[in-house]
């Protein structure tokens, strides 16, 4: 493509950020207000924040009561898997996977919308930190590759983050679950409480919380976010923004700073590598709309496509330097896939409570952090790592009576709520394997003539071992709580399902064996960062956005500084 | 004379027992009164799902299953939602209850009293899962329904706060979302 000098200098930044989605919205805010020139691309239409079509809607209002027909289901084949993402209040966030087609050598669920703001506006909001115990695993074990960082490089940048966002959450001292820099926490209810309770009197090691979920709880600061409503719609967008999304946080601070650019209908191709200085010139994009191609260039490239189409376009650049791609000489780019394996546990009903109710819809639940492998004492035989434990308790809503029931009887008892019950489910840490791969078939081009992805990841020994623990274990702790009619259970999970996606160019002390350094640079593509699930080199049990983020604020800040060191 | 005749429907249509609905056109009954004609269902089978849902839930001091639209919305989701199978069974419950009636008075159900109609759907539990699958369709229809969930629940559509622990009383019924 031919620029004259001032074409050029048009479609030049100090900085592109590849995806707007939760990594890239933070380093959109952080680059900008650094001082640079940032251009944000995202393949997907523009949203802004409160373009949420249906936040405001009741089941009525939508056709069908939300459900799609066999015939509108036919768009969204895989992303109908995790049976809770596509319905009429939702289908608009979601690919339709007729348009974005991949190809799975083993089954895999990959659940994803192309818009701005990407899942950020459609995450679980459970925020975590990792500790040491995560970040020396792979050491200690001798599984894949170390990471680079340990807890204390990363600590100030989960403050700094968590600060932001906004997390409420509890501080409660567990060394696997560090406390954090949080919000006021949301309550337990009557049952979760007494559980609370018995476990801590029953097991000298079960420890259960509320939930540490990005939503604004205190009404100050947060640049005019409002504070939660429970109202529990979050998939749908908030119009209060008070859960955090890009949408309504890290975009609207990096516009503020007039230094961004958003380009929507953005597809990267590929990032451009300078043939003499070896470093990124700049990205080759495809317009979704028009099919044109275009050039955009920059000192620094931010890529935080989310880990599959991060893995996919530094496959997809090569040169003659880099034949299987950006900065994969160690041969691991698109490698040790990982996410969390769930879809196991328990639930029981309790008696005793039916006087007791709630009031709100609180979009957030309980966590029981890890309790195996962390010591002599709790050593599994058949497993290593361990799981975390989600869910929480309620009460039905309206409900189908047991006895059969007409007439008046019937609407009196229906419209009661129904008995309390818990659910405990299971997420489990998933081994970083050299197998689990993704690969691009560029035999199954896509309508802009990109290769596919094919996956080919599978949960291994350890993985469904850890499950029998985590199902069993479960009902152990609801049994010792005083729960009746307990039933375990393993609906399996296809790898993907957790929507947790990492791995695919993880960082590494050495570049012969990894893709990223200790400050997510490509070891040999020095102006490159890559800071979404990508990076990670062991996946914790932990939901992990929260590390994403605090891994971008750094990245950001030592690339700003060694951009204005002139070593960059 | 548009209006005119606008109300001489809802007359008839209140004589059925119905409110107003969408439905265009109309056919005779036996009462002598026009029905009016489904999407799906013809107007003697709307009116016999009528009256099955509101055997259900009738009208107390909240509203029936048919105020709250029930009958309609499942002749919508049979012309446009349910897939074939799902509609068969659909349709071979209505058959089945209408069956249940005359073996066991003799009389189409829609001249039954209602400790009689009531009678055939509970006899409905010896017959496959008819009698879940009505009932089922008939709670799940009315509390996501505006008025099953405004009138005959607790609606809140913003709370604003969470309180974990309440006295069930302050709520006395279930919430609605």
């Amino acid at each position: 493509m031919y620029f004259n000098s001032k074409g050029k200098e048009e479609v030049t930044y100090d900085a592109i950020v590849v995806g707007s989605g939760i990594s890239g919205g933070w380093a959109a805010k952080e680059l900008t207000e650094k001082g640079l020139k940032v251009l944000l691309l995202e393949r997907g239409r523009l949203v802004k924040h409160g373009e949420y079509p249906t936040a405001n809607l009741d089941t009525w209002d939508v056709p069908n009561r939300g459900r799609l027909t066999e015939a509108e289901w036919k768009d969204y084949e895989k992303q109908r898997r995790t049976g809770y993402t596509v319905s009429h209040f939702t289908k608009h966030w979601w690919v339709k996977d007729t348009e974005h087609p991949y190809q799975e050598t083993k089954p895999f669920d990959w659940i994803r919308g192309y818009h701005l703001g990407g899942r950020s506006l459609l995450w679980g909001r459970q925020s975590y930190r990792l500790s040491d115990i995560d970040f020396s695993a792979n050491a200690r074990e001798g599984h894949a590759v170390d990471w680079p960082i340990r807890y204390k490089d990363i600590a100030p940048w989960y403050d700094y983050v968590e600060g932001y966002i906004g997390v409420s959450g509890q501080n409660v001292g567990h060394p696997q679950t560090p406390d954090g820099n949080f919000q006021p926490a949301m309550d337990l209810n009557c049952v979760e409480d007494h559980t609370r309770q018995q476990l801590k009197q029953k097991f000298n090691d079960r420890l259960l919380m509320i939930g540490r979920a990005a939503h604004i709880t205190k009404p100050e600061g947060h640049n005019g976010r409002g504070t939660c409503q429970y109202r529990n719609r979050c998939v749908r967008g908030c119009p209060y923004g008070a859960y955090f999304s890009s949408n309504a946080s890290t975009i609207p601070a990096a516009e503020a700073t007039g230094n961004l650019t958003i380009r929507p209908h953005s597809i990267v191709h590929s990032v451009i590598l300078d043939k003499k200085s070896k470093r990124a010139s700049g990205v080759q994009v495809i317009d979704a709309e028009t099919m044109e191609a275009h050039e955009f260039y920059a000192r620094i490239v931010f890529v935080c496509a989310s880990t599959l189409p991060t893995a996919s376009i530094l496959l997809n650049s090569k040169s003659d330097r880099f034949p299987n791609g950006l900065g994969n000489d160690s041969g691991e780019l698109g490698h040790n896939l990982m996410d969390h394996h769930f879809h196991v546990g328990a639930r029981g009903e309790i008696e005793g409570f039916d006087d007791q109710y709630y009031s709100g819809r609180r979009a957030n639940g309980i966590f029981i952090p890890r309790f195996r492998n962390i010591n002599g004492a709790t050593k599994m035989k058949d497993f290593t790592r361990g799981y975390g434990y989600q869910g929480g308790a309620s009460r039905g809503g309206w409900h189908i009576p047991r006895e059969a029931l007409v007439g008046k009887k019937l609407k009196e008892v229906s419209s009661q709520p129904h008995g309390w019950g818990m659910n405990l489910l299971a997420f489990g840490e998933c081994l970083p394997y050299h197998s689990n791969k993704m690969t691009l078939r560029y035999d199954k081009p896509d309508k802009w003539g990109l290769p596919t992805l094919d996956l080919d990841v599978e949960w291994k020994e350890n993985e469904l071992n850890m499950r029998q623990d985590m199902k069993s274990q479960a009902a152990e702790m609801l049994e010792a709580s005083g729960f009746k009619n307990i039933r375990e259970y393993d609906d399996q999970s296809n790898p993907g399902n957790g929507i947790h996606e990492m791995g695919a160019a993880r960082m590494g002390r050495n570049p012969k064996t990894s893709i990223l350094n200790k400050y997510n640079q490509i070891h040999t593509v020095k102006n490159v960062f890559v800071t979404d699930g990508a990076c990670m080199t062991s996946a914790g049990n932990q939901n992990p956005s929260l590390t994403y983020m605090a891994l971008t604020a750094r990245a950001a800040d030592y690339a700003v500084t060694q951009l204005k060191k002139g070593n960059l | 004379m548009k209006r005119r005749s606008a109300l001489k429907h809802t007359a008839l249509l209140t004589a059925c027992g119905f409110s107003a609905g969408t439905i265009a056109t109309f056919v005779s009954s036996c009462s002598g009164a026009a029905l009016p004609e489904g999407l799906y269902l013809s107007a003697q089978q709307l009116n016999l799902l009528g009256l099955v849902v509101d055997t259900f839930l009738p009208k107390t001091e909240t509203p029936s299953a048919t105020e709250a639209g029930v009958h309609t919305f499942l002749d919508q989701a049979l012309n446009s939602a349910m897939t074939e199978e799902e509609k068969e069974t659909f349709m071979k419950s209505l058959e089945v209850v209408q069956n249940q009636s005359r073996t066991k008075y003799n009389k189409d159900f829609e001249k039954l009293n209602s400790e009689e109609r009531e009678a055939v759907l509970l006899s409905l539990q010896d017959i496959e899962n008819y009698f879940e699958l009505l009932q089922g369709a008939t709670l799940y229809v009315y509390y996501t329904s505006e008025k099953g969930a405004k009138d005959a629940l607790v609606y809140d559509p913003v709370p604003g706060r969470y309180i974990g622990c309440l006295p069930y009383e302050e709520v006395g019924k279930a919430w609605a979302l």
